[in-house]
């Protein structure tokens, strides 16, 4: 187990060495193929152990720091911001207005007025438009 | 008013979002890479 997580970081180490990796995509490699569990880490060497730990505590409180400081609170939980959620958040009045006017538009002219009959287009009550 | 606030509001908590992931990422692969890096010196003393 522990050989073959080195051997997959020589050959990480080696992509990265010949320029295929930059060193954000080669640490992002590293950080996956690392072990999660720390029963498996009994046959590790130190260092292997010593950068799991560290990396497991970094993540975690990066984790913390999501949901206590960046995550929006909406009712029934919490989502983290996007540049996607806030197109939508734009997007929504711009199609939706437009969408209700196109819908409830051509009966607005009948809703009740004032007087209390709702009025045609011309000023005409509507019942003698129908 | 809400219609240009709350999406100007959460594209800029989703910067900030962004600016502290790319602050995690590059200290994670800072930690990698230096552990990574003290573990070749030390396997090879000059």
């Amino acid at each position: 187990m522990a050989s073959s997580i080195i051997e997959d970081i020589a050959a990480l180490e080696e992509q990265h060495q010949y320029g295929c990796l930059t060193d954000l995509e080669f640490a992002a490699a590293v950080a996956g193929v690392l072990p999660v569990r720390t029963d498996d880490a009994a046959g590790h060497p130190v260092w292997l152990t010593a950068v799991a730990n560290e990396v497991t505590q970094l993540a975690a409180e990066w984790k913390r720091e999501q949901l206590d400081r960046h995550a929006i609170p909406v009712r029934g939980g919490r989502i983290l911001p996007s540049r996607w959620l806030a197109a939508v958040f734009c997007a929504g009045p711009v199609v939706g207005i437009p969408l209700f006017a196109f819908f409830f538009g051509p009966r607005s002219h009948r809703l009740p007025t004032a007087f209390g009959k709702p009025v045609g287009r011309r000023g005409r009550p509507s019942s003698l438009s129908c | 008013m809400p219609v240009a606030i709350f999406p100007a509001l959460v594209y800029w908590w989703a910067i900030e979002f962004e600016r502290a992931e790319a602050d995690f990422l590059r200290r994670r692969a800072a930690i990698i890479l230096g552990a990574l890096r003290r573990r070749t010196e030390d396997a090879q003393p000059i």
